[in-house]
């Protein structure tokens, strides 16, 4: 499938954007021509040998161009990489992300392997940046040249608690001296599957990759002696097994204890809920190195006693895992439905099954292209067993008090003054008052967190869904009803928008029903046929629904026509992943106009001797100016994040 | 609306005849406005974790911008060629250097790739990019047991006459589409006259190291300037290069 | 002999009036049985009858296997009929003979074999009469029929109870479902007794629902799963019906049909296959629906009540109508937008 316009426009826009438009230049050629090799790259380009040299291994470094040489010509071919190029606008997501997670020395870790594209540990150990704690500049900018004198930065200072309070800049120096994590904040991004190992793989486009692929399965002896259907499907597997085996970066794998990931943050029983969204409200004010973060990070490293004493292997080439990082961003998305419909407790008991699964999730899905709604199977995640989740939870979320009674009759009479929910599942549970060891304890969580998801198991949710089995109840969730779901939220909420309530009820009516005719239609709908007729027209001009003619006879008269209304959602959504694209272009395209606009201005801002030094050099007039910029940056930039995150439940949820 | 409307109104013969299908009407011959009426949605404000996202976007974008990759094909300066291009679309309010210009921030024309501290992974690199990632690097050496096929032929076309190099390309340009001639050769114009930047004296350093160790890697590029037949081809007929913008 | 039998014609209809119902189609025997014909004389049966036919209070019908066959007029009708003009006359049984289902006019024209013009005529006195009426039919929108004034159209014609003249109420309509899916709400959570409130903790439960619950003070939580006091179609029937909304009566499936536009609404929820029905909403932010605008008209800061924005619902971009034609460089483009700017006038206030 070759890339649409809008998407082509798009990337080259984010390359443009990050680095310059020679970089911007050859991406778009090579879009356009799909593949070239260096002296056709130069024709059409229309850049010099060098600019190509060096634009060329530049982007090679950063995943921006995949490259191929032949053995048969021994000629190099280079080819774009639209993925890599397209998830640049991701970034700010992914590092937030890592950042809520994993605290902000490793959300700096994950930027500054962003920055280089891929990166040998021993490149990362010399970074004056990631040496300590709290960022080295106030401006955050790296200066790479000076490799100054090696510090062992796996060894770890596992000392917290002395510079919890107070303002950033007090005790910057004293933080400045504490040598940072390097290596278990690794392990912590590999073994969330954050980061992977690169492969050579990675260079090639996953077309060639499939090519070598099926030439080496071919080539094998066992499947030489194959022959007919037979040797098909052998074929297939085998190519797909050799694929994965050659791009499959994982590390992961070793560094997981007990099922988790390495530097998950342990609930720590003061209170507190660290879960992302929670701990990230309560400061407000610091943006960068507060000390709250050091804190946990401290706390996590230190547990994971002995282990971290080993550092990674220096020679060890990363690269950032975008396939993992959507599984977490799509976790995300269905805890937002949680949150829309269910109680806070519920969606917390919620993201830490998600979380659970997320860890065992390597992918969205297995198929790279977009899945035809009608012809999609379900495909269950991992079943967790409610005692993980158990112990997972925040101890102290309440999980109480959540939900109404079973029998609010008797819950009236009967009330004492307690958790609602006690009165009502007496009768068919038995657990009795707080008076209760630790043991039933644990029982009394595992029955609340079960009811829970219990609710979100029943509609309107139908988030997750229970395996009984002989040792219990576990938890999963359906990827693709869920991605289903999401898509229809994005849609559902544009027809809102566009063409009012009436509408969505005829286009769920149309989805549920498939073909009706306007009478049928009104049936259901129970909308006069002034208003159906006018939402349908409207909705068949903006692309929504379809009209079929069925001709009764050969005459194809209109007065014998039978006309049905439609709904196709993969036509839908792949027209609105398209305008989705055109909007993120526009509003790019526009920043660029506006930034334009402000040149000289903003060229002062960014004086060497002004960067930095803004309240110094600028009037007020001039920094107010600068803030109004920022926001309307940061609105547009912030708008077309959100379309991003249509963009990833069309395409890659 | 007025012309389809005139015809088919069954008007009785011997009427005045009038464009106006519906008096009485707004008349549609006013041009549509470019931006007709649209009633502009109004958008949440950036939550705290959305505001957190794009300064992450911001600052990661501005790494690159002050990173040693971020490079322009365009920066109209002074210093351009007479006669050039570039020196038409020379911008007399911003283009004459002045004493704040120190101050300025510098565009790259090309992406610094040596000696920035960063060491590359060659074997992720193709052979022909080596020399430039690799300032030191000896074609004639053999690498891995694999000698460099390509030291045989065209060791002169090198990089040490781009001269040369540009009338080639612009001769071959001809034969294509050629608007934006003047534009490319501003664009080499100016990589050609150098700046005067001590930074990018560090990459015509390179350059130099290029030029003399450079492999004769071009002999690809020969192989092709006889074969205008390979066009499009890249002889695996795979049909998807780069077409994976779907794969996750 | 004539004054004889109008006496005796007089004795059957009171009898008859006193006997059989308004629609009761009785036969010879029955008539005799009455024992109103001295020696039961068909001779003089059949005098009788033609009497009162003739003074419209019988009307003479075929019966089964092609007997005769009488039904009674009441003396009302009967006076009505008097005063109609033969061909008015036969045109009022036409139609009266289709009950609640009415008559096309051109049926009547048919089965009368009277002129247009005529026929005309005749319908328009009827109708100034207020004998009978035309009805709209929803079926055949564009038919002219016509029924009896005193009859109520069956559900076939005026399809069902949600149309008003052939035109679907959507007033009513929207308020029964307003109705129904408040009542809904209130069995589907659980409203924190007014004393427990202080204690349990501030929960939000819906998007924007904090906001309303602030004003309202009132705290509702969901039910556990196995919860089973969600309403049936039965209950919610019975509580339409209850509620003084609705003029008329309405039928289980009246109430299912509402129900499962509800349920596309995704206000409601059937949960055991349609047994029970649960509210998305909990009663106040149902109450707070009511008066919400459409979606394209929320202001910044209103609760959102609906499904929510996303980026092609903000976006100047997303529903912009010149989208095809925008291009940069082109005379729509992003750069010269005039979009931009009263977005952000919106967005960022300046």
């Amino acid at each position: 499938m070759t890339m649409s316009q809008y998407a082509a426009e798009l990337c080259a826009l984010l390359i443009e954007d990050q680095f310059g438009d020679l970089f911007a230049r050859i991406f778009t050629t090579l879009q356009r021509y799909e593949r070239l090799p260096l002296p056709r790259l130069k024709f059409y380009s229309r850049l010099t040998e060098r600019q190509l040299h060096h634009g060329l291994a530049a982007m090679i470094q950063h995943h921006l161009v995949f490259h191929f040489t032949s053995l048969e010509d021994g000629n190099t071919y280079y080819a774009a990489n639209p993925q890599a190029a397209y998830y640049l606008i991701r970034s700010g997501k992914i590092i937030h992300l890592v950042e809520s997670r994993l605290g902000e020395y490793a959300a700096r870790v994950m930027e500054t392997i962003l920055y280089l594209g891929h990166v040998p540990i021993k490149h990362l150990e010399t970074l004056p940046d990631l040496r300590y704690l709290a960022p080295a500049a106030p401006n955050g900018l790296v200066k790479e040249e000076e490799p100054e004198e090696e510090q062992e930065p796996q060894e770890l200072d596992t000392e917290a608690g002395e510079e919890t309070n107070g303002a950033n800049g007090d005790h910057a120096e004293e933080v400045l001296q504490k040598p940072a994590p390097l290596h278990s904040t690794l392990k912590a991004l590999a073994s969330h599957g954050y980061i992977i190992r690169v492969k050579d793989a990675h260079f090639q486009s996953p077309e060639d990759n499939y090519i070598e692929a099926h030439k080496a399965a071919s080539n094998r002896s066992d499947i030489k002696m194959l022959k007919g259907k037979r040797l098909t499907e052998e074929l297939l597997q085998k190519t797909e097994e050799i694929l994965r085996e050659r791009t499959d970066g994982d590390l992961s794998e070793g560094l997981m204890v007990n099922g988790l990931p390495r530097g998950v943050k342990r609930k720590i029983a003061n209170g507190t809920s660290e879960s992302a969204s929670k701990w990230h409200q309560t400061d407000h004010n610091g943006t960068n190195g507060n000390h709250a973060d050091d804190d946990e990070e401290n706390d996590w490293s230190e547990d994971e006693d002995g282990f971290d004493n080993i550092p990674m292997e220096p020679s060890l080439v990363l690269r950032v895992n975008y396939e993992k990082l959507d599984v977490a961003l799509r976790n995300a998305r269905f805890v937002e439905m949680a949150k829309d419909d269910a109680a806070p407790a519920t969606a917390e008991v919620y993201e830490t099954l998600l979380r659970r699964i997320e860890y065992v999730t390597k992918r969205c899905r297995d198929t790279s292209e977009i899945p035809r709604e009608g012809e999609e199977g379900e495909q269950f995640s991992i079943p967790i067993e409610t005692y993980k989740i158990v112990s997972d939870v925040d101890p102290h979320l309440d999980l109480s008090g959540c939900m109404g009674p079973l029998n609010p009759a008797s819950a009236s009479v009967n009330r004492r003054g307690k958790r609602p929910l006690e009165n009502g599942v007496n009768g068919d549970n038995h657990y009795e008052d707080e008076d209760e060891d630790t043991v039933d304890d644990d029982v009394s969580r595992a029955y609340e967190i079960n009811q829970h998801l219990q609710l979100l198991e029943q509609a309107p949710h139908n988030l997750a869904s229970h395996v009984r089995l002989s040792d219990g109840i576990k938890w999963r969730v359906g990827f693709r009803g869920l991605a289903r779901k999401l898509r229809h939220l994005e849609l559902e909420r544009l027809v809102e928008m566009r063409y009012g309530d009436v509408a969505l009820r005829v286009l769920r009516v149309l989805h549920a029903k498939g073909k009706l005719d306007e009478k049928r239609l009104q049936e259901i709908s129970l909308l006069p046929f002034k208003d159906l007729r006018q939402t349908l027209a409207s909705m068949q001009a903006g692309g929504f629904v379809d009209l079929q003619e069925v001709p009764k006879d050969a005459q194809r008269q209109p007065s014998k026509t039978i006309f049905l209304w439609y709904f196709d959602p993969d036509r839908v959504c792949s027209s609105v992943l398209e305008d989705t694209y055109k909007a993120m272009s526009r509003t790019l395209q526009r920043i660029k106009f506006e930034r334009n606009l402000r040149r000289d201005f903003l060229d002062k801002t960014e004086r060497s001797d002004v960067k930095g030094n803004e309240e110094r050099w600028l009037s007020e007039g001039e920094l107010e100016q600068l803030q109004r910029w920022r926001d309307m940056e940061a609105i547009l930039l912030g708008v077309v994040s959100r379309l991003d995150d249509m963009v990833a439940v069309f395409r890659d949820f | 609306m007025s012309r389809f409307g005139a015809k088919k109104g069954n008007r009785a013969p011997g009427a005045e005849f009038t464009w106006d299908a519906d008096p009485g009407g707004v008349p549609d011959t006013a041009p549509t406005p470019l931006y007709p009426a649209y009633v502009v949605p109004w958008a949440r404000k950036l939550s705290e974790k959305e505001q957190s996202e794009v300064n992450h976007y911001r600052h990661l974008r501005e790494r690159f911008h002050e990173g040693p990759y971020y490079s322009v094909l365009d920066t109209s300066s002074s210093s351009a060629k007479k006669g050039s291009a570039a020196r038409a679309n020379f911008d007399p309010f911003h283009g004459m250097p002045s004493y704040s210009g120190r101050y300025q921030k510098k565009r790259r024309t090309l992406p610094k790739i040596a000696n920035i501290g960063r060491e590359y992974e060659t074997r992720y690199f193709p052979r022909e990019l080596w020399p430039t990632i690799m300032p030191n690097f000896r074609p004639n050496a053999s690498i891995d047991g694999f000698h460099a096929q390509t030291a045989l032929a065209g060791m002169k076309r090198g990089f040490e006459d781009d001269e040369d190099e540009e009338d080639d390309t612009a001769k071959r340009r001809t034969a294509g589409a050629d608007e934006d001639e003047g534009e490319g050769d501003a664009d080499e114009g100016e990589l050609l006259e150098g700046d005067e930047e001590a930074e990018e004296e560090i990459v015509d350093d390179d350059f130099e190291d290029d030029e003399d160790d450079m492999g004769g890697d071009y002999n690809a590029e020969q192989y092709f300037d006889g074969g205008d037949d390979e066009f499009g081809d890249d002889g695996f007929g795979d049909g998807g290069g780069g077409g994976d913008e779907d794969t996750y | 002999m004539a004054s004889r039998v109008t006496e005796i014609a007089s004795r059957l209809y009171d009898a008859c009036l006193e006997r059989f119902e308004a629609d009761h189609l009785f036969y010879q025997q029955d008539l005799l049985a009455l024992d109103v014909i001295p020696k039961g004389e068909i001779d003089l049966l059949l005098k009788c009858a033609q009497s009162l036919v003739d003074q419209k209070l019988f009307r003479l019908l075929q019966g089964a296997n092609n007997r005769l066959a009488w039904k009674i007029i009441s003396r009302d009708d009967a006076e009505k009929l008097q005063s109609l003009s033969p061909d008015e006359s036969l045109v009022y049984n036409v139609i009266h003979s289709s009950g609640r289902s009415g008559v096309w006019v051109r049926n009547i024209q048919s089965r009368t074999n009277l002129h247009k013009s005529i026929l005309d005529r005749c319908v328009k006195s009827l109708e100034s009469k207020n004998y009978i009426k035309s009805v709209h039919n929803v079926k055949y929108p564009t038919r002219k029929m016509y029924m009896l004034a005193g009859l109520a159209p069956s559900e076939d014609i005026t399809g069902g109870a949600w149309f008003t003249d052939g035109v679907l109420d959507s007033t009513f309509i929207n308020a029964l479902a307003g109705v129904i899916e408040y009542k809904v709400s209130t069995q589907s959570w659980y409203e924190v007794p007014a004393a427990d409130r202080g204690r349990s903790k501030r929960i939000k439960t819906a998007t924007g629902m904090a906001e309303v619950k602030s004003e309202s003070e009132k705290t509702f939580l969901p039910y556990p799963a196995n919860y089973s006091g969600y309403p049936t179609i039965e209950w919610i029937t019975t509580e339409v019906n209850k509620s003084g909304v609705t003029p008329v009566r309405l039928g289980e499936d009246s109430v299912i049909q509402l129900v499962q536009m509800l349920c596309f609404d995704k206000k409601l929820v059937s949960l055991n296959n349609g047994l029970n029905y649960k509210a998305v909403k909990n009663p106040v932010v149902v109450k707070a629906g009511f008066n919400r605008k459409p979606a394209a008209e929320e202001e910044a800061g209103s609760p959102i009540l609906g499904l929510g924005k996303n980026g092609m619902t903000e976006a100047p971009c997303g529903s912009c109508p010149n989208i095809r034609l925008c291009s940069p460089g082109a005379a729509i483009s992003p750069e010269t937008c005039e979009y931009f700017d009263p977005w952000y006038e919106k967005v960022l206030g300046f």
